[in-house]
């Protein structure tokens, strides 16, 4: 029986706004309906969470809840490659006149308590001194950016900082959180952000109840100390290590039910297919590569051999994000070095196909200055984590405009979180990603307002008939199942 | 010298009396009228005078140079046709120890979701066309989206 939606979750797909349009400068720009719509779901509830797909201009959004609120002092959290991009965005959007921003790019810088927008990177807020004098005020706008970060259930020192009593949820009047992937893996990685907006959306449950109800018991692996019999002394004793258990909560169930609670109570989460129509369709093209000597080697590290055994137990629950040893992330590393070589020939072929502009994803260093060093010829941007944020979105600004420059490459991490990067429209996964959602995050770099291809394509290497063939094909194929707790709509 | 008695009998001064008066009518004409004739000369000026004043009070007074900036204001009023507005009536004493709580764009927009969810959005639509003229909260001044939130409270259930 296909079930009636309420109006609420009916505002949450919005495509236009119901009877509300936040305000915006006048001139040349004007935010997309859809956008207004998600600033008034926004402002019709205390605390709101901006779920939509990535490439959707949720900065946007939240600037403009700024402005509806007439906040005069608004904190911007966001990871520190986009703290520039953030103020670049609220000299764009915001209705105040002559708008002060303050972008801490150091914690020796302070912070500027009077400026009408202070943005901090979340390692930032680590530093007691900056943490002391920002919980001194009260702000009329916390704005979290990349909220999948305070995912952790456990409760690291950042989502600590911001979610405990006595933490930055404390000193606001308002809360607004935006991802694109507020599940990247499990449905648990919400739990955080549902508690610190709303707690009542899910009649206040604590963690363990809230596993209780979303997984079912199933078999996985788990790190802790337990008991075993030693054979030789034939006595008990305490190990800590990875082991098998029958017992683990890790059957994700009751998704149907959460996607309500959260679309009712905190979340808007718009499709770029349902609000952006002109925007090209994206697709993944996995492409072979011939196995030479060098992946020969790389792939009879024993690293492999220990995943395989892993992925043989439990192919459903294996991911990059499971408990594994030091022994597999080396034999990751030695078979995207030996790769590169076969990478670089592939996006050679690429560029003299017609290809314009490229963006190349990879993981390891000493892989990134392979291809570095490889493909400088046809005009080069880059950066990893120790590129400064000034450098980071230089080197965006320098692909998105410069004719002379193809390609941009760079650390998955920090190459896919919030640029836009439509001027391309291919992507490469030199080093795809083991856990589901991180290598979509890079496809929707080009996925984006202003994108102008026809057709976007997202390529990964994939040696034949391996453990790591199996592994990301089934990651990018989970990318579907988190989809689809957010998004699958009974109509 | 022999003294000579008059003897005047109060006719006979009657008559003496009214023989000089009239000798000194003609020789001098008489003041009462001089008089007369001034004062209704100034009176009938002054009059003059108070009649002009009275017409200059009719007329709307002169606008003085300090006045410009309120005459902008009105201008455009004037250019549409609109009916001038009525002073609006004064804002409800606030209770002994309360200060009136400020109606934010936020309590309208929340308001019009929940009265969507309750009454239907529908109906909220046509609170805001025909008792208020717009289509949007965003439009309504802070008086109207008080009014409008307390209309949505009103109309739901319970």
């Amino acid at each position: 029986m296909v079930r009636e939606e309420s109006f609420r979750v009916q505002s949450s797909w919005a495509d236009k706004p119901f009877c509300y349009r936040a305000p915006y400068p006048e001139g040349a720009l004007t935010p997309y309906e859809f956008q207004l719509a998600g600033a008034e779901y926004c402002l019709a509830r205390k605390h709101a969470l901006i779920g939509d797909e990535p490439g959707l201009g949720k900065t946007c959004q939240t600037i403009l809840i700024s402005n509806a609120i007439e906040a005069k002092s608004t904190l911007v959290i966001c990871p520190a490659s986009l703290r520039l991009n953030w103020e670049r965005e609220i000299w764009k959007w915001s209705t105040i006149e002559n708008v002060q921003t303050y972008p801490v790019l150091k914690s020796k810088d302070g912070v500027h308590l009077k400026s009408n927008y202070l943005i901090i990177s979340y390692d930032l807020l680590r530093n007691p001194s900056l943490l002391s004098a920002l919980l001194s005020k009260t702000w009329d706008h916390l704005i979290l950016d990349e909220a999948h970060l305070l995912k952790d259930p456990k409760g690291n020192k950042r989502t600590k900082t911001i979610c405990a009593e006595d933490g930055l949820r404390n000193v606001v009047g308002r809360m607004t959180l935006a991802t694109g992937t507020i599940l990247p893996n499990q449905p648990i990685e919400c739990y955080n952000a549902i508690r610190l907006l709303d707690w009542d959306a899910i009649d206040r449950m604590s963690i363990e109840s809230f596993r209780r109800h979303y997984y079912a018991e199933g078999g996985g692996w788990i790190r802790g100390p337990h008991k075993v019999k030693d054979k030789k002394t034939k006595e008990w004793v305490t190990v800590n290590e990875v082991r098998w258990s029958e017992h683990v909560r890790n059957v994700p169930q009751n998704l149907g039910e959460l996607q309500e609670r959260l679309r009712t109570n905190i979340m808007v989460r718009r499709l770029t297919k349902e609000v952006l129509k002109e925007l090209p369709s994206s697709r993944w093209h996995m492409f072979p590569l011939i196995t030479n000597t060098a992946i020969k080697k790389a792939l009879k590290h024993p690293g492999w051999g220990d995943a395989e055994k892993m992925y043989q137990m439990d192919p459903n629950g294996f991911s990059g994000a499971i408990p594994i040893e030091g022994a597999v992330s080396t034999a990751r590393r030695l078979l995207g070095e030996a790769k590169a070589l076969s990478i670089v020939a592939y996006v050679k072929d690429l560029m003299n196909s017609g290809v314009q502009k490229l963006v190349i994803g990879a993981w390891h260093h000493s892989v990134l200055d392979i291809l570095r060093q490889n493909l400088v010829q046809f005009g080069l941007t880059y950066m990893d984590g120790r590129t400064s944020p000034i450098n980071k979105q230089l080197a965006v600004d320098n692909f998105q405009q410069d004719n002379e420059i193809s390609i941009i490459l760079g650390q998955m991490l920090p190459l896919g979180e919030g640029w836009n990067l439509h001027s391309a429209q291919d992507v490469v996964l030199a080093e795809p990603d083991w856990v589901p959602g991180k290598n979509e995050q890079l496809l929707r770099r080009i996925l984006r307002i202003g994108q102008k291809g026809r057709s976007l394509i997202g390529h990964v290497p994939l040696i034949p008939d391996t453990l790591e063939e199996k592994i990301v094909r089934r990651a990018i194929e989970k990318d579907i199942t988190i989809y689809k707790t957010l998004d699958e709509r009974e109509r | 010298m022999p003294e000579i008695t008059y003897t005047f009998t109060a006719e006979s001064f009657q008559d003496l009396k009214d023989q000089m008066e009239a000798e000194y009518a003609t020789l001098f004409p008489p003041v009462d009228d001089v008089h007369s004739r001034l004062e209704d000369h100034i009176i009938a000026e002054n009059e003059k005078a108070e009649a002009k004043e009275e017409k200059k009070e009719e007329k709307p007074p002169r606008r003085r140079r300090a006045t410009t900036e309120a005459l902008k204001e009105e201008k455009p009023a004037r250019k549409r046709g609109r009916p001038k507005k009525e002073p609006a009536p004064p804002p409800p004493a606030p209770e002994e120890g309360k200060e009136p709580v400020e109606v934010t764009a936020a309590d309208g927009v929340k308001a019009a979701t929940e009265g969507a969810e309750k009454l239907g959005p529908g109906m909220i639509l046509q609170i805001l066309e025909e008792d208020f003229k717009v289509k949007n909260v965003s439009e309504l001044d802070p008086q109207q989206l008080r009014e409008f939130v307390e209309t949505i409270k009103f109309e739901m259930p319970n």
